[in-house]
């Protein structure tokens, strides 16, 4: 046999992504894997020996009102009230405030970043917040806080068990990732954390791609989550006001008049070396996030933005330094490029700029400004002395400032 | 109930047996198909369409030579292929001979290396890199065209057609290294 299709064809598909393997006898189990200040699409905890098989959830989640997922023989009722007043819920409010805090928490704790840096862009629930329609028995589930930086807002959802107990184990120590219905159009969500009794998860969307404004609300469903082998069905349905939104708070630049400077940088697109000249107009930074504003030379599409400023990046940052060689190896990039067209200076260094996501916004005057996300690695925007972006590299603070690490 | 049980039911004409199937799997079925299919009706047509295939195929379903769940997430991905070509939202394409070569005569013949390839082209696409992996399999088991997958991914199609050129190249080195070639 010689096609490619029917050799796959006989192959399961949790094999081939490896979801859904036992995969004991790697030594990944046994590996410290150290994601330190790269973002994935979830928090990932440095995870050391026997914790990294501790993961793996994985939930069915709509959103924007509408289930995809579903199977057709079955009705899935409206989201529950933001609020719910039945008297199932036995936790008070104080108590609920507090688990919710914990384990929000946990994310940060597990990778030992700063949850109080991103705490301020954070709204922790006091309140039940969506509501187990049906099904899910034995399990807890609801959204316990929301994390909004403009443009990204972070829906952030926890499943416990009711009587304390351990969820079920992971085979893998990679969080299965949660498939969503595009009802907002762009969104994702990354798998689950397995803490024990309990996992969490995000659910992130922007707002420039779904035109949500202030106290938008989003519409949740979830109807499965599944633990290895081990799946929980049923309809858990939330409506989450997602608040007012938050905004970069430090500015630099931004009018007319004022230049940051003229810049090049040496990006990449198709595997390609690409010139990139710009303007820079504006920084705007904060402890969860970074912005440039920028007026190119030349024109490109979102596809290519995204790739000269995200994509690349974005992948080699998933890679240890001896993986990345080979990476830009196989994808065909010098490997002596440098990836990061943003670098954060703090401490006297420049570091790359690592983030979870990224978003393009076109602006009416021409200028497109490229976010930045840090969410669940966020640092103090006090420590930061200066921007780069490509060649450019702003000076924020007086020298006399400069902190050293440590 | 165990997979066998579940096949005995069916076999028999039991339609629990399509109940219980339909609640070990749908999730995966969900999951398989939402991955080919981004419209809702047509995934919900695609799940319901997996599940009366399995079960009108169900005498055939042989347990040694696969398990139910492999069959039943196979079937998902044909019923998901299948309902992407009817739909005119969706591009899709099919495949060159010869890109769809691997370049080598893979033994699947002989149940022992068959096994042994199945392994090997298992382990070779699960340690690619991300997002190569996922581009290799919307490329090679869901078969959306490298337009689609462009998109899906945000990258160019020239990009696509790189990775899927050299993930083919190293699937074929694994194989000759260490499976079963005629």
């Amino acid at each position: 046999m010689r096609k490619i299709t029917e050799l796959l064809q006989e192959i399961p598909l949790d094999e081939l992504t490896g979801d859904d393997v036992m995969r004991a006898d790697k030594d990944t189990e046994n590996k410290t894997i150290t994601m330190e200040e790269k973002e994935s699409s979830r928090p990932r905890a440095k995870r050391t020996g026997t914790a990294a098989a501790a993961v793996a959830a994985c939930a069915v989640v709509a959103i924007g009102g509408t289930m995809l997922f579903a199977n057709n023989r079955q009705s899935f009722d409206p989201p529950a009230s933001q609020v719910s007043t039945d008297a199932e819920d036995s936790i008070q409010t104080e108590e609920l405030y507090e688990r919710n805090l914990t384990l929000a928490k946990l994310a940060y704790e597990t990778c030992d970043c700063d949850f109080e840096l991103a705490s301020p862009y954070k709204t922790v629930f006091s309140e039940r917040v969506g509501r187990i329609n049906s099904g899910f028995e034995g399990l807890d589930i609801r959204v316990i806080s929301v994390t909004s930086c403009y443009p990204f807002v972070d829906i952030e959802v926890a499943v416990e068990t009711l009587d304390g107990s351990d969820l079920p184990p992971a085979p893998a120590s990679n969080a299965v990732e949660f498939t969503c219905d595009a009802g907002l159009g762009n969104f994702s969500v990354g798998g689950m954390d397995h803490y024990g009794n309990a996992a969490t998860g995000t659910i992130r969307t922007s707002l420039i791609r779904n035109g949500l404004d202030d106290n938008a609300q989003v519409n949740i469903n979830i109807s499965q989550v599944k633990f290895g082998d081990t799946v929980y069905n049923g309809n858990f349905g939330a409506a989450v006001d997602i608040g007012k939104i938050n905004y970069m708070d430090k500015t630099v630049g931004g009018s007319e008049e004022r230049s940051l400077g003229h810049g090049t940088w040496e990006g990449n697109i198709n595997g390609e070396n690409t010139a990139v000249e710009y303007e820079l107009k504006k920084v705007q930074y904060c402890n969860v996030g970074v912005a440039v504003t920028l007026d190119m030379e030349q024109n490109y599409d979102d596809t290519e933005l995204y790739e000269l400023f995200n994509n690349f990046a974005g992948q080699l940052a998933y890679y240890d330094p001896e993986g990345l060689e080979q990476y830009a190896a196989d994808v065909g990039i010098d490997p002596d490029m440098d990836p990061y067209f943003v670098k954060v200076w703090r401490y006297g260094v420049p570091r790359p700029l690592l983030f979870s996501d990224m978003e393009v916004e076109r602006n009416s005057d021409g200028t497109i400004t490229l976010y930045y996300k840090k969410t669940y690695h966020p640092f103090s925007s006090e420590d930061i002395h200066g921007i780069q972006a490509g060649s450019i590299v702003m000076d924020l603070l007086p020298v006399a400032n400069l902190k050293t690490e440590g | 109930m165990t997979d066998r049980e579940i096949l005995e039911l069916m076999k028999a004409n039991d339609s629990r047996g399509l109940d219980e199937l339909i609640k070990a799997y749908k999730g995966s079925v969900e999951r398989v198909v939402s991955r080919i299919v981004v419209n809702r009706a047509d995934c919900e047509e695609a799940v319901q369409d997996t599940f009366y295939k399995v079960w009108k195929n169900r005498e055939s379903i042989d347990l040694e030579k696969r398990s139910l769940k492999g069959y039943v997430n196979m079937v998902a991905a044909g019923c998901g292929v299948d309902k992407l070509r009817s739909s005119s939202s969706t591009d899709y394409d099919t495949l060159s001979a010869e890109e769809n070569d691997i370049g080598v005569e893979v033994d699947y013949a002989d149940q022992t290396a068959r096994a042994i390839n199945m392994k090997v082209i298992a382990e070779c696409i699960r340690d690619m890199k991300s997002p190569d992996r996922e581009i290799f399999i919307d490329r090679y088991y869901y078969r959306l065209s490298v337009k689609e997958i462009a998109k899906r991914h945000r990258v160019k199609d020239k990009k696509v057609e790189n990775i899927l050129s050299r993930r083919k190249e190293r699937l074929r080195k694994a194989l000759l290294k260490k499976g079963v070639i005629l």
